[in-house]
């Protein structure tokens, strides 16, 4: 244990904003900590329901985090009412785990931060690192005092909407497609094995590389891979600098959310957006240009 | 009694479903997505059909399955008679 988490301390130096991770020991040290509030966030919403780290709250991507009529997130009186409920006030220490390489953990992450939240953090390797290492699961749902909150403007730099895509290529300025190469080949316009619906139309938005979201996770234990292979990776590999605006996207903007966070805060590029609306709104738009 | 792992829960829920089709009429198990939000269920000659789970894993969530069902004229006959 002592090793892992030496090891843990050793990879997030290199990281520009080593502040953002947190390892599996350190949750295990600060379940009880009242200014600390964990959060589970998944992709398969059955999960927390059959056992989760004690004494964490549930944010669902399908009920609470997206407004119910409209394609869009909760608003901020409906952001502010959820945050009251899990107990989390503007100053709490939130920190997100979930399956799959933190995945939706990481968009949840996008949406706080979306939102003006001060100190919000990952578990690094999220639930697969915490089974591994034999930590404790509960089915108990902890009951939580209301917090106290007030989100902020949605902040702009972050989210790119479909105007901000049509800047770019007119601007020949870098976009990420994270999704499989399959979709974005056009072969599929979901994922293997997921149902094959939401866009009228398969390829990818022009010029835009293809950089798999999962490329910069250790597929061993969901963590992130260390600073040099993920430069190595978007830099060296693909030619995407800290010094250009990027754009990236996927299906519906949570996988887009994971490289977001990894060129945002592991590499400290500066100038991010994840374009949400992603590739079931481009690849249902009408009179747009579309690769395969 | 031990609680059912997520396996066990999404077994249950598409086994339910496929209670109240006939099976004559499929190629394949119902199966649910990654998400959980879609039933996928295999209809011969028409391939996969999806039908929405509108988040309920529950017995609440198969009726809302087979309200659907049964709604789609094309789909008569997917139904076993009740």
């Amino acid at each position: 244990m002592t090793e892992t988490a030496t090891a843990f301390e050793e990879k997030v130096k290199e990281y520009e904003h080593p502040e953002m991770l947190v390892s599996t020991e350190w949750v295990a040290q600060h379940l009880n900590d009242s200014a600390v509030r964990i959060a589970e966030a998944d992709e398969d919403v059955l999960l927390y329901e059959v056992g989760h780290i004690p004494g964490a709250v549930k944010l669902d991507w399908h009920t609470e985090l997206q407004d119910p009529i409209e394609r869009d997130f909760v608003d901020n009186s409906g952001f502010e009412q959820l945050m009251r409920q899990k107990g989390i006030s503007n100053d709490t220490t939130v920190v997100l785990y979930g399956d799959k390489n933190n995945w939706y953990a990481t968009y949840t992450l996008w949406l706080f931060k979306l939102y003006g939240h001060r100190d919000v953090r990952v578990m690094d390797g999220g639930r697969l690192k915490w089974e591994q290492e034999g930590r404790e699961w509960t089915r108990e749902v902890t009951s939580r005092d209301a917090g106290t909150y007030a989100a902020k403007e949605r902040d702009p730099a972050i989210r790119a909407f479909r105007d901000d895509v049509f800047r770019q290529l007119d601007q020949s300025k870098p976009l990420i497609d994270v999704r499989s190469p399959a979709e974005y080949k056009g072969e599929l316009i979901h994922m293997l094995d997921y149902p094959q619906e939401g866009a009228q139309r398969g390829g990818h938005i022009p010029s835009a590389k293809s950089i798999p979201w999962g490329t910069a996770a250790n597929p061993q234990d969901g963590t992130f891979k260390p600073a040099a292979e993920l430069r190595k990776i978007y830099a060296e590999q693909n030619g995407i600098g800290s010094d250009q605006e990027v754009i990236s996207y996927c299906r519906i903007g949570e996988r887009s959310s994971h490289t977001w966070f990894v060129l945002t805060y592991l590499l400290g590029y500066p100038r991010v957006k994840n374009y949400d609306g992603s590739w079931t709104e481009w690849g249902n738009l009408v009179d747009v240009p579309i690769e395969k | 009694m031990a609680s059912p792992t997520v396996q066990e829960i999404v077994d249950s829920f598409t086994a339910k479903v496929a209670e109240h089709l006939d099976p004559s009429k499929l190629d394949g198990p119902v199966r649910l997505d990654p998400t959980r939000s879609i039933v996928v269920i295999p209809v011969k000659g028409k391939g996969p059909i999806h039908a929405y789970t509108e988040h309920k894993i529950n017995d609440e969530g198969v009726q809302n399955i087979i309200h659907q069902i049964s709604v789609v004229p094309s789909l008569k006959g997917l139904l076993k008679e009740s």
